[in-house]
């Protein structure tokens, strides 16, 4: 176990705790969960279905504002809304992106808004398609002209435009097919190796969060808490297919099987 | 203690809502109090009410506005009976239907207003002229609907029609009827707030009976409280028609997942 | 080529065979009351496009007429449309302001807006400022509501996605909450703009000194029938440019979107 609260770490969450008040009942979503992921680690949550993955992932990143607990990014605690540190890949790619601007233009909206000049944008859209694995002719099209996977190829290009250090995801291949997904999942360790980003992942499939991480963060059934965090110790060069045959793998994937089932 | 407060919560709207009018009344009144305007344009909200109450106990505002409602009803009714029968055969015709879009579009573009002074000249001041402005008005909305409801019956629909060997009239009654009613009752609520809107816009130009002549001769008599209080009671009248309507097309089309607009 | 004559023939043939057969049946009539269309067509020619040639023909009454409807019209819809967003926009951001206006936003959409014409004289007199004001305050409504409903109805994810990139408020609404509502805005922008035209026309007929209702109601008490059609058609004319402007405007404003319009 590596040392939680430490400053070093890319993003520190402590003591989180969420309720929400429905017609006058208070119901607890999220129960003091404690979790980091240091600089350069990629991190993955995984939990049944119902254990408010999205509703911890909406909290961290301060789109929804906790009852209780701390987030820090290197050490700064986040205040309204999203820290310029971290960035946010939906599952829900159809309505994350802009149905109203083209690719180009939902690509380059994070970065035109810092005033940055229209070239520099452009320039930027042009690398980043290519870092994604997109060709240049989609530039001029809208989201609902492209299939779900592409969709998904610029939600994350939008999402790295700012050079954040931080990339938390939300499901994001829940609802693509499954070659896409594989691909998708090549295309993500590629950018957090190259670009040297630390990723919070949170998914519901236990084989993508063994394949991708370092460590997997295994929440129990509502109120979230974290029940157990478990070490990846597969070589860093992994691939689909002789990864996934490895005896460690399997051992690993049971093991959090039975953490995730075992309620 | 947790049903008064849900209760609560759930009349928040109608709370607000009050408030919102209780506002309103009370920056009226602020307004007249202040003289920003003067009493002959802007009575206060007591000499209106007053007012209101007055109309509604005077015997010829309410045989007027009775008329109004009933030129309204019979233009409606009669707009809907010439349409129906002819939207569902244009609908049927193929080349009928492109041909009459044209035709449609012009008739649905006009701005039935600038008729009034001609159907004047043609059909003189009498009710025979505000019922014919009317239903021309709101014939081509409901005309508009039911054509749109016959070409929207599912291809599929009439393909199961031929295998259960349904013929002419059958499938009319059976497929086509019941996929076009929807269209039919969307394009007769909307038809009810126009036909309402059409019917004052002819008593206040030109028209020698309904409640909107009262209005006409309140406004040149300077009786400014009169003129707001018909106002209002015309708005509350719209109001409750279009809820009526609406209402009913729920209620006549419950089995559709979502009402088209 | 052959195809789109054929095409085109299958649209116009009965609009030209409805005018044909009223120019037949109108001239055996031969009635004062009921020009036949060639004869409105001439005195449309002679009311509205018989002035100098630097004018391009338009004539005194266009000028005069033509011109004061349009910037009634112009100005009185631009008024709704501008105040109306921004008040539906605010109100559509807070369901406590919703709900607060909701009675009187019902009320004012259930409004028949010609009745406003007696208020408005009553408050306003005669004068050119009289149509305006009704144009605006009575179509105004549809916009408001509309937008209030749009803005309330933008997805939480898109807002969601907009504050996770980073947008600052401003953007967010420039951004995102305007477009996501657009549709929605521009629908209740097209019906306002029908009320528009009809109150136009209408405050134009009840009481004015000008404008193309004015000249309808003037060749009335003339007698002019022809004269008086011609105004008629003029006044859809007009109507149906400002359509096809807006038409225009909303294809451009939604172009790329999966559904186009309403």
């Amino acid at each position: 176990m590596s040392d939680a609260g430490t400053d070093s770490a890319a993003l520190v969450v402590e003591g989180l705790t969420k309720t929400y008040t429905t017609n006058g009942v208070d119901h607890l979503a999220i129960e003091k969960v404690d979790l980091h992921v240091d600089a350069g680690e990629f991190v993955s949550i995984v939990g049944p279905s119902g254990s408010g993955k999205t509703t911890l992932l909406n909290c961290i990143s301060g789109l929804l504002r906790p009852s209780g607990g701390q987030v820090r990014t290197f050490g700064t605690p986040i205040g309204d809304g999203p820290s310029e540190d971290m960035a946010i890949v939906f599952q829900d790619y159809s309505r994350s992106l802009f149905p109203w601007l083209t690719v180009e233009r939902n690509i380059g909206l994070p970065m035109r808004r810092t005033g940055a000049s229209r070239a520099s944008v452009a320039s930027a859209v042009d690398s980043l398609l290519e870092a994604v694995g997109l060709p240049r002719s989609v530039i001029g099209k809208y989201p609902w002209q492209l299939s779900g996977g592409m969709q998904q190829r610029v939600a994350i290009a939008r999402a790295l435009i700012n050079k954040p250090k931080i990339l938390l995801m939300d499901e994001p291949f829940a609802s693509v097919d499954a070659q896409t997904r594989i691909s998708l999942e090549d295309l993500t360790l590629r950018v957090w190796r190259e670009w040297n980003k630390s990723v919070l992942f949170i998914t519901h499939d236990i084989d993508e969060a063994v394949y991708l991480s370092d460590r997997v963060v295994v929440l129990s059934k509502g109120p979230s808490t974290v029940k157990a965090n478990v070490d990846v110790e597969l070589p860093r060069d992994r691939d689909q297919i002789l990864t996934k045959q490895e005896p460690l793998f399997g051992k690993l994937r049971s093991e959090v099987m039975d953490l995730v089932m075992g309620q | 203690m947790g049903a008064l407060r849900n209760g609560l919560r759930r009349g928040q709207p109608v709370i607000w809502g009050a408030a919102g009018l209780g506002l309103l009344v009370t920056g009226w009144a602020a307004v007249v109090w202040a003289e920003v305007v003067p009493a002959s344009g802007l009575p206060s909200p007591a000499a209106v009410a007053q007012a209101f109450w007055g109309l509604l106990n005077d015997a010829d505002f309410v045989r007027e506005y009775l008329d109004t409602l009933a030129t309204w009803a019979v233009s409606l009714g009669l707009a809907a009976a010439i349409s129906i029968p002819l939207g569902l055969l244009i609908g049927y015709v193929e080349p009928l239907a492109r041909a009459s879009s044209l035709v449609i579009d012009i008739g649905r573009a006009m701005p039935v207003v600038t008729l009034i002074p001609v159907a004047i000249v043609l059909i003189g001041l009498g009710p025979q002229m505000k019922i014919s402005v009317v239903t021309f008005s709101v014939f081509w909305i409901i005309l508009v609907n039911t054509i749109y409801g016959v070409r929207s019956v599912e291809p599929l629909a009439l393909k199961v029609a031929q295998a259960l060997k349904f013929g002419r009239l059958e499938t009319m009654r059976r497929v086509l009827l019941p996929t076009t009613l929807p269209y039919v009752v969307t394009g007769i609520r909307v038809a009810t707030g126009i036909a309402f809107v059409v019917t004052l816009s002819a008593e206040l130009l030109g028209a020698t009976t309904g409640v909107g002549t009262v209005l006409v001769s309140y406004q040149e008599a300077q009786r400014a409280d009169s003129v707001y209080a018909g106002v209002l009671a015309v708005s509350i009248t719209g109001m409750v028609l279009n809820i009526a309507a609406q209402l009913t097309e729920r209620r006549l089309i419950r089995w559709r997942p979502s009402t088209q607009e | 080529m052959r195809r789109i004559i054929v095409r085109v023939v299958s649209y116009v043939w009965l609009v030209a065979a409805l005018v044909l057969v009223a120019e037949v049946l109108l001239r055996w009539r031969d009635s004062s009351f009921t020009p036949p269309p060639s004869r409105v067509a001439g005195a449309f020619l002679d009311l509205w496009w018989s002035g100098p040639a630097h004018r391009l023909f338009a004539s005194d009454e266009f000028v005069a007429d033509v011109g004061s409807s349009m910037f009634r019209l112009a100005i009185g819809y631009a008024l709704a449309v501008v105040v109306g967003v921004v008040v539906g926009v605010a109100l559509g951001r807070s369901r406590r302001l919703e709900w607060l206006f909701a009675p009187i936003v019902r009320l004012g959409v259930a409004t028949p807006a010609v009745v406003l014409i007696p208020i408005a004289i009553v408050l306003l007199g005669i004068n050119d400022r009289m149509p305006i004001f009704v144009i605006a305050f009575g179509s105004i409504w549809p916009v408001i509501f509309n937008a209030m409903d749009g803005v309330a109805g933008v997805d939480r994810l898109s807002l969601n996605s907009a504050r996770a990139i980073g947008l600052r408020r401003v953007d967010r609404y420039r951004f995102v909450v305007l477009p996501a509502a657009l549709p929605r805005i521009l629908t209740g922008a097209r019906v306002s703009l029908g009320i528009a035209v009809v109150l136009m026309v209408s405050s134009e007929l009840y009481a004015s000194t000008s404008g193309v209702g004015y000249q309808i109601l003037l060749q009335q008490y003339r007698f002019d029938t022809p004269k008086m059609f011609a105004g008629v058609v003029m006044a859809c004319a007009i109507g149906i440019l400002f359509n096809a402007l807006f038409g225009l405007y909303e294809r451009w404003a939604l172009r790329g979107r999966p559904t186009v319009g309403r």
